[in-house]
């Protein structure tokens, strides 16, 4: 069975680009808009791994990563950081000092290449 | 300077007159002959007694003469002769005089009188004049007194600011620009003239040149006398006794606020720069991304994914070129297009027509607010347009990334008539802009994320009041919202003008 990556991020170019992507190596995709949607989508369809960009709208991305972190059934999920902001380490600093950083932080624009190997070595491949 | 020459010659002529007058006559001869300055006794009427061999030498034998006639060739006495002011009171006298010997030469001398026998009243019967050349005295002098003035003047019109302090940083001299901009500070702690200071300043250059006597420098900020500020570059060197003791220190201080402005423009042109290589390499990520997922749809025969893949090239494509033309919107490309009976308010009904979909599907509530009567006047439509449309799109980014979750956003677009223009303002209660960007924001690529703008707005905005002779101010508060208020007047003449109506601005997705 395919593994599974959830997709959030407002952006509909990332939300198309990621989806084609994954999709294409194999893996089952699933796109939440905002990180509210993402919360309840990772119920729903139990991804092996999120994607996420933490500046969203109303600061969801940050607020979406908590939960996941926080919550035990959900702790262990990996976690790709998507974002064209370079300061993203002093979010997770002031924001979230006790809780474990994501697995990776790929910073835009994106190296197909490279962000596969990234999942692949978090989850293996398809 | 030492004591007074002339002083000092007078006590000495003194003495010798004494001197004279109890020595024998032969003995006297002698004397008077070996004293190098010219030396005559004369009477009541200037008469010439007696005169030394330098004096017959350069004179020729005048005895009998009258001093004036034999100095001078003058036929009456000179002006403040001191020979007289003797005979007079019985006092020594000096004065300066201008001689000229037998063989026309000129020569510069100093005279002292003193009386030389005296009368049964008291009085001098005759008095001993002597006159010393200072013709060179007084050409080393003169030398001197230009070296002096030529060097003051250097000092005055060096383009720095220069002090001479001593060790309690106490302004000993400084130069004209220096009072100009300061006022004259003399005897005033450095540190008080320049920064209204009461202690002196961290890292004194002048401290460690009197400690090592070696030249330091620091940059330093400072306020004029009229209170305007400034950066400086002070350099700090010894200035030497005889002995080679420190005995003040030379302060130079030169102005660069205005390089430091330019450095600063510098440093924010790099991070435009920075910022506009980041959003086109965004796009140009976009449209790979496209190009990509078409040939994927293409090689699955996915024709939705064609379709996904083509809108994101058509996305990208689109965003490139409201970057380019808002690019050249800043640059001089664009000349304001001026009209005749252009009504602001309905520019701003458009912009708020534009928008107003946009905002709802945020749940961001936009309001306009037309103010009384707005008179219709000569202005740039299509960059009122412009700018009010990238106020909104700030704002509703503004209010879409505000952290504070709970709040009803509310972006309001309000225009009123100021003198014979308008002010237009757009106001939100999104989170607002942090101190230390508030500066940045109309440097150009400012933008932290954000959908709607592509970083130049707030150039356009600014272009486009400048054009109207109008201003651009924010007013902002953290976690409150951002206003900004913008002037404009109507043009008067000048820029691109059509005559009469208006083309709508360009509609469509903003």
């Amino acid at each position: 069975m395919a593994k599974r990556i959830l997709i959030i991020d407002d952006e509909r170019d990332m939300q198309v680009y990621l989806s084609a992507l994954f999709r294409k190596a194999g893996y089952e995709v699933e796109v939440a808009q905002n990180g509210e949607e993402g919360l309840k989508k990772v119920g729903e369809f139990r991804p092996d791994l999120v994607t996420m960009d933490l500046v969203m709208p109303r600061r969801s991305g940050v607020i979406a990563f908590e939960a996941l972190r926080s919550s035990p059934e959900t702790r262990e999920i990996p976690v790709i950081v998507v974002t064209g902001l370079a300061q993203h380490d002093e979010l997770f600093r002031s924001d979230a000092p006790d809780l474990r950083p994501p697995e990776a932080v790929v910073e835009k624009p994106i190296n197909r290449e490279r962000l596969l190997e990234t999942v692949a070595g978090l989850i293996g491949g398809a | 300077m030492g004591r007074d020459p002339q002083r000092l010659i007078a006590s000495a002529l003194g003495s010798l007159g004494s001197f004279l007058r109890r020595g024998r006559p032969s003995r006297n001869h002698q004397w008077r002959d070996l004293a190098p300055c010219y030396l005559s006794v004369q009477d009541r009427n200037l008469r010439i007694i007696e005169a030394n061999a330098m004096f017959r030498r350069d004179f020729g034998d005048c005895i009998g003469e009258h001093c004036y006639r034999a100095y001078k060739d003058r036929t009456s006495p000179c002006p403040e002769c001191p020979v007289l002011k003797t005979f007079e009171d019985g006092e020594n006298h000096t004065g300066e005089e201008v001689v000229i010997t037998r063989d026309g030469a000129r020569a510069q001398v100093l005279v002292t009188s003193t009386p030389f026998s005296i009368g049964l009243r008291g009085r001098p019967v005759s008095v001993l004049e002597m006159s010393t050349n200072i013709t060179q005295v007084k050409a080393l002098q003169q030398e001197l007194d230009r070296s002096k003035s030529y060097f003051k003047q250097l000092f005055d019109i060096v383009p720095c600011y220069i002090t001479l302090q001593d060790r309690d940083f106490r302004i000993l001299e400084s130069n004209k620009l220096f009072r100009d901009d300061f006022g004259d500070r003399t005897g005033e702690r450095c540190y008080h003239a320049y920064k209204r200071r009461d202690s002196v300043c961290p890292g004194c250059p002048v401290q460690a040149t009197f400690a090592d006597g070696e030249v330091h420098s620091s940059e330093e900020e400072v306020i004029t006398a009229s209170g305007g500020r400034g950066s400086m570059i002070v350099y700090s060197m010894p200035v030497r006794g005889e002995n080679g003791e420190i005995v003040s220190v030379m302060e130079v201080s030169t102005n660069i606020t205005e390089v430091k402005r330019l450095q600063h423009e510098l440093a924010m042109m790099g991070l435009a720069v920075a910022g506009m290589a980041h959003r086109v390499k965004n796009i140009v990520m976009g449209l790979e991304g496209g190009i990509f997922v078409v040939n994927t749809g293409m090689e699955e025969d996915d024709k939705g994914q064609i379709s996904e893949g083509w809108e994101m090239v058509q996305r990208n494509v689109g965003k490139i070129s409201r970057l380019v033309k808002d690019l050249l919107y800043c640059s001089r490309e664009r000349e304001p297009v001026y009209r005749a009976g252009v009504a602001p308010d309905s520019v701003l009904r458009e912009v708020h027509e534009l928008y107003c979909s946009r905002t709802e599907r945020e749940g961001i509530a936009l309001r306009l607010e037309l103010e009384g009567p707005i008179e219709p006047g000569r202005y740039d439509p299509e960059g009122i347009h412009n700018l009010v449309a990238n106020l909104v799109a700030n704002a509703i980014d503004a209010c879409r990334f505000d952290p504070d979750q709970g709040k009803e956003h509310v972006i309001t677009i309000r225009c009123f008539a100021n003198g014979g223009g308008i002010t237009i303002q757009v106001r939100d209660n999104g989170p607002g802009i942090p101190e230390e960007q508030a500066e940045r924001v109309f440097k150009g690529f400012f933008s932290t994320k954000g959908t709607e703008g592509t970083g130049l707005g707030l150039l356009v905005v600014r272009k486009v009041a400048t054009e109207h002779g109008g201003t651009v101010t924010l007013d902002t508060a953290v976690g409150k919202g951002t206003t900004f208020t913008i002037t404009l007047l109507p043009c008067a003449g000048g820029g691109t003008a059509v005559a009469a109506g208006r083309d709508p601005p360009a509609k469509g997705d903003p």
